[in-house]
């Protein structure tokens, strides 16, 4: 329920705004003769008015289009770096996300050989044809013993031994020998 | 440079006022700074008086004043041409405004703690500005510290732009009634503060101006 108060109050802030006409001017000023209360706000209220009519509009201190000017060209120096950086990050981001792909879409066809047992087929043959190679080594030590514990009583087999024994000891006389004529420590004991 | 450009549009201004202020808008848009910063030299008054009566602090305004018409340029080309282009600068600094104060509850910064703001320049004194007393201007920051902040740039809007209810309302982007009672509030949160402060002895100095017996004058 409104009051006649309410409305006062209402019609006051109208008042001072000057957005009322003749006919409610005069029932304001009707009601605030008879009501101390809204008489009182009227007086508060006009006192804040006052106030702020009388308060000045303020102005910048000098060389604020200047000022303004700097910042503007910083705010796009700014901008420019980080469109900069996003470029940057784009590219980056992009390169990985190319190689990521490049490899996922191996990876995938390398699956799918194996899944389909293509590839696994051929790596198993690989791995049998490798464990066969070391059957084979295997085999050739046991031929080679075995050709050594028959042949080591044969008379060919002896004078080959010994041919090779004295060749070898002759390499190392001459080899030796050279080798102490060049060292250091054999001069001193010459 | 000299010469101190009113805004075209907040005195009424010339019909070529006018048309200048069109012709620095379009080539702006074109990218001609200096046609921007003739626009920043016309209204860098009022929009620095906003944002000082809004933030309290010459330092905040100044801040707040530059972001303002960073905004309106790098907004510019959805500026709307119906519309007045002070009004569309005063919508723009509003809301900064606004923001930021939103976001100064969370720093609890009091304007008492803020530096002095006698320094101030000021190129052109006003005549009020030199008589008017320290008292007077701590009044006035109390009464608007009192306001939340749309009701404060409601107010500020009403007095020292002398907008219409209309305008306001434009330019906060809200409905006339709305601004009818944040007006008719911001009254009564205004009256109730400063007869708090009046209650307190220590503070009464600082808040008392000449009572004025307004009451039963025609
Ligand atoms: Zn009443």
């Amino acid at each position: 329920m409104r009051t006649e108060c309410d409305t006062c109050g209402e019609r006051m802030s109208l008042w001072l705004d000057g957005r009322l006409d003749r006919a409610q001017i005069e029932q304001m000023e009707a009601h605030i003769t008879v009501c101390p209360i809204c008489r009182a706000t009227f007086v508060a209220w006009r006192r804040a008015d006052t106030g702020l009519t009388s308060a000045p509009t303020v102005s910048p201190s000098l060389g604020f289009v200047a000022r303004f000017q700097t910042r503007l060209a910083a705010r796009r120096r700014r901008r420019y770096v980080w469109a900069g950086l996003v470029t940057l990050a784009v590219a980056s981001v992009g390169l990985w996300l190319a190689v990521v792909a490049l490899m996922a879409v191996s990876g995938l066809a390398v699956w799918q050989d194996v899944s389909a047992g293509g590839l696994w087929g051929q790596m198993i043959d690989i791995f049998l044809a490798l464990g066969e190679t070391g059957v084979a080594c295997v085999d050739l030590a046991l031929l080679v013993t075995r050709a050594l514990e028959h042949g080591i009583r044969h008379p060919a087999f002896v004078a080959y031994t010994l041919v090779t024994v004295g060749l070898l000891l002759a390499w190392a006389r001459i080899v030796g020998g050279r080798v102490r004529v060049y060292s250091p420590m054999a001069v001193d004991v010459r | 440079m000299a010469v101190l450009v009113l805004p075209a549009t907040s005195r009424g201004g010339g019909r070529n006022m006018v048309d200048e202020e069109r012709n620095w808008i379009a080539c702006a848009l074109q990218g001609d700074d200096d046609a921007f910063g003739q626009l920043v030299e016309a209204y860098q008054r009022p929009v620095f008086n906003l944002c000082y009566r809004m933030l309290g602090s010459p330092t905040e305004a100044e801040d707040a004043a530059q972001e303002t018409f960073i905004r309106a340029y790098t907004r510019l080309s959805s500026y709307d041409a119906d519309r007045k282009f002070s009004s569309w600068l005063l919508a723009i600094a509003s809301h900064y405004c606004i923001d930021q104060l939103r976001r100064r509850r969370f720093k609890l910064v009091s304007w008492d703690d803020l530096p002095p703001w006698s320094w101030l320049p000021d190129p052109a004194p006003q005549p009020e500005e030199v008589t008017l007393n320290r008292e007077a201007k701590h009044q006035v920051r109390a009464l608007l510290e009192s306001l939340p902040p749309d009701y404060r740039a409601a107010m500020i809007l009403r007095y020292w732009h002398e907008l219409s209810y209309e305008e306001i309302a434009r330019v906060l982007d809200t409905t006339v009634s709305a601004i009818k009672s944040r007006l008719f509030r911001a009254r009564q949160m205004m009256a109730a503060s400063a007869a708090q402060a009046e209650a307190m002895p220590v503070a009464t100095a600082a808040a008392g101006v000449g009572g004025l017996e307004a009451v039963g004058e025609g």
